[in-house]
């Protein structure tokens, strides 16, 4: 768990650091009162402190008898992830189609992808949670509430 | 007056529409309840997008409705397959699924059911009880004490929600960070735009509490699948028999009382209220050695205290405006998209949606009650639907939910975004519910502390200076204060015991 903490404060650190650099653009004060940049150097620099705490926190730690360095990371299982992966890459892409594909096409063509090669539901499992799902939110959404939704070249 | 303001309620959540949503609001919450990974927090960011197009207090009816079913609805995973459906039933695993084990199953959930009932009835009496002088005091507030509360809520919430405290600061300055993106609303400069123009607004609450809550908790358990295995429970009997009731009025009763008074508190909520009246009851019990073998008052003093927990939660949200936990900050968001600033003012302003919200809460209990005792065999179906068919139906619902809030295709890229960083975060022990807080509590949080500074020409000596936000911000120190000391005393502990 130490090198993971210390890697995500060091992160969290940085990602702090990079608001606390763009925050310095901005008008930290007016004459008698905080301006709009008081707000976002003040978190950003606490939270430099806090993440620089958690990455050096775990080191005062007294080293238990085993696995103390026993990160998650160590533990994380590549072919799990990479369904995890996957599945973020479909969204990627369904948001990048969703404009001229139509949104309920391109959530039907991502919940197909999910279904059948991410989960590997057998066919008709798959295919129907997906139509399924999407018949459902199109009614609701688009025709019940209204929604205007892009749509593509089969007309939603 | 007070007798007024109720008749009123009620005449709005007796409407046949109310009436309707009111249901349908526990019947979900009790489904999303049963299922494990699915918490309060998402089902109601998940659900909130359908309530587009209500009367503001029918959606809050049935938001509400969704919370405390959902409080229920864990208990049916606990009792028949030892998995909480959300962390407040944590603790009913321990006798409820040991009473299973003995072929109690329908007595457990029975009792959880009427103990719910019972709390749940009784908090909202407290609610109506404590909400309105509450408000009253609140008007009195100035922006240092608003400031002095909100810091307090969220210091509480970033030190209680488990795991590390560090890491829940963390996630609150995050979530305040993030409350800054957009034009600053006192002098129009751009913060974190980087040029893109959805940005200018703000994030939206709701694709952020979204992804971080339920694409984050799917994309979780595509990594490590939930297995559900329901074991072959009896669920008849679900009546008490008279011992039960004899062993479960005492631990009703402290649950009650204990979950109303911890919900109340910011940033405490309804897991902490059942662990405590769970410890409780085992401390007054005279056979305490029996517990976590299958008693009944385990059950009963648990799910009494996270019920009532749901609904003490409410009096910060309405006679404050401050939100408590993730599920209220969620909520605080909803009326917010519907117009309504929840504070001391809506009480007046607004009685219809406070009063219609107390009226239909008791209706709902006892909805709940109907539903539960009968129908418990049916929400534990629930459990036999393979879990992976429900993670494309919950995706499909969330990403049209996130992009109908303001029909934007960036608002799902947002959704996406947080819901990678909410998986990466339940991996690694950073919890989401002081991001979403802070990210909803952040822009008023700024804007009272810029207008306290401004009070008091930029001296931060205003903040101490004024005895109420000094006493709030005391406590503020303490939450912070009390885990550190108490962390720092167990390494000595552990490290003079590691030495001897």
């Amino acid at each position: 768990m130490k090198r993971t903490n210390l890697i995500a404060g060091l992160l969290f650190a940085a990602a702090f650091g990079a608001c606390l650099w763009d925050a310095a653009s901005f008008q930290y004060g007016t004459e008698f009162a905080p301006g709009p940049g008081f707000a976002p150097v003040w978190l950003s620099a606490i939270g430099i402190a806090l993440s620089l705490l958690i990455a050096i926190y775990p080191a005062t730690d007294a080293p238990d008898s085993q696995g103390s360095n026993a990160t998650p990371s160590n533990a994380i299982d590549n072919r799990r992830i990479l369904r995890v992966a996957a599945t973020l890459a479909g969204l990627l892409v369904m948001l990048l189609v969703a404009d001229w594909l139509g949104l309920v096409s391109a959530v039907l063509l991502f919940l197909l992808f999910l279904t059948l090669f991410v989960q590997r539901l057998s066919l008709a499992v798959g295919i129907g949670a997906s139509i399924g799902t999407v018949l459902f939110v199109y009614l609701v959404f688009v025709r019940l509430l209204d929604v205007p939704v892009p749509s593509g070249p089969l007309g939603f | 007056m007070g007798f007024d303001n109720l008749l009123l309620g009620f005449s709005i959540a007796l409407s046949p529409t109310n009436l309707l949503f009111a249901f349908i609001g526990v019947f979900l919450g009790t489904v999303i309840g049963a299922l494990p990974g699915i918490g309060p927090s998402a089902g109601v960011a998940v659900l909130l997008p359908a309530t587009f197009g209500m009367q503001p207090v029918t959606a809050i009816i049935m938001l509400a409705g969704i919370y405390y079913g959902a409080m229920y609805g864990g208990t049916i995973t606990s009792v028949l397959i030892n998995t909480p459906g959300e962390s407040a039933s944590v603790m009913t695993t321990l006798d409820g699924f040991q009473l299973a084990l003995k072929g109690r199953a329908g007595a457990a959930l029975g009792m959880a059911a009427i103990g719910s009932f019972i709390a749940g009835t009784a908090s909202v009496v407290l609610l109506m009880v404590a909400a309105p002088p509450l408000a009253d005091l609140a008007v009195t507030f100035g922006p240092p004490e608003y400031f002095a509360l909100m810091v307090l809520g969220l210091t509480t919430l970033a030190s209680l929600t488990g795991g590390s405290m560090l890491k829940g600061m963390v996630m609150a300055l995050a979530g305040l960070l993030l409350g800054t993106v957009g034009i600053d609303p006192m002098i129009g400069e751009p913060r974190y735009t980087f040029g893109n123009v959805n940005l200018l607004d703000g994030l939206d609450f709701l694709p952020v509490a979204v992804g971080l809550f339920a694409i984050g908790e799917l994309l979780f358990n595509l990594y490590e699948p939930v297995r559900l295995e329901p074991i072959n429970a009896r669920l008849s009997g679900l009546l008490p028999t008279r011992q039960d009731w004899r062993d479960s009025a005492g631990a009703i009763a402290r649950g009650t009382v204990i979950g109303f008074f911890i919900g109340m508190l910011p940033g405490a909520g309804a897991t902490i209220a059942s662990f405590l009246a769970y410890a409780t009851e085992k401390r007054v019990s005279k056979r305490p050695e029996a517990f976590g073998t299958g008693v009944i008052e385990g059950v009963a003093a648990p799910e009494s205290a996270n019920n009532a927990a749901s609904t003490g939660a409410l009096v910060p949200l309405m006679a404050l405006g401050i939100p408590g936990s993730g599920t209220t900050a969620v909520m605080l968001g909803a009326l917010t998209l519907y117009g309504l600033q929840p504070g001391p003012l809506m009480l007046t302003t607004h009685p219809e949606v406070f009063w219609g919200l107390v009226a239909s809460m008791y209706i709902g209990n006892v909805m709940l009650l109907i539903l539960n005792l009968p129908l418990a065999p049916v929400f534990a179906s629930v459990l036999r639907v393979p879990y992976p068919i429900l993670i494309p139906i919950i995706m499909g619902i969330a990403l049209f939910g996130v992009y109908s809030v303001e029909n934007s295709v960036f608002n799902v890229g947002v959704a996406i975004i947080f819901g990678a960083l909410g998986f990466v975060m339940r991996i690694y022990g950073y919890p989401p519910a002081p991001l979403v807080l802070a990210l909803v509590l952040g822009p008023m949080l700024e804007k009272a502390l810029r207008q306290s500074l401004q009070m008091s020409l930029g001296s931060p000596t205003i903040f101490v200076m004024r005895p109420v936000s000094a006493i709030i911000l005391v406590f503020a120190l303490l939450a912070v204060l009390l885990p550190v000391i108490s962390d720092i005393r167990m390494r000595h502990r552990r490290r003079a015991l590691a030495n001897a």
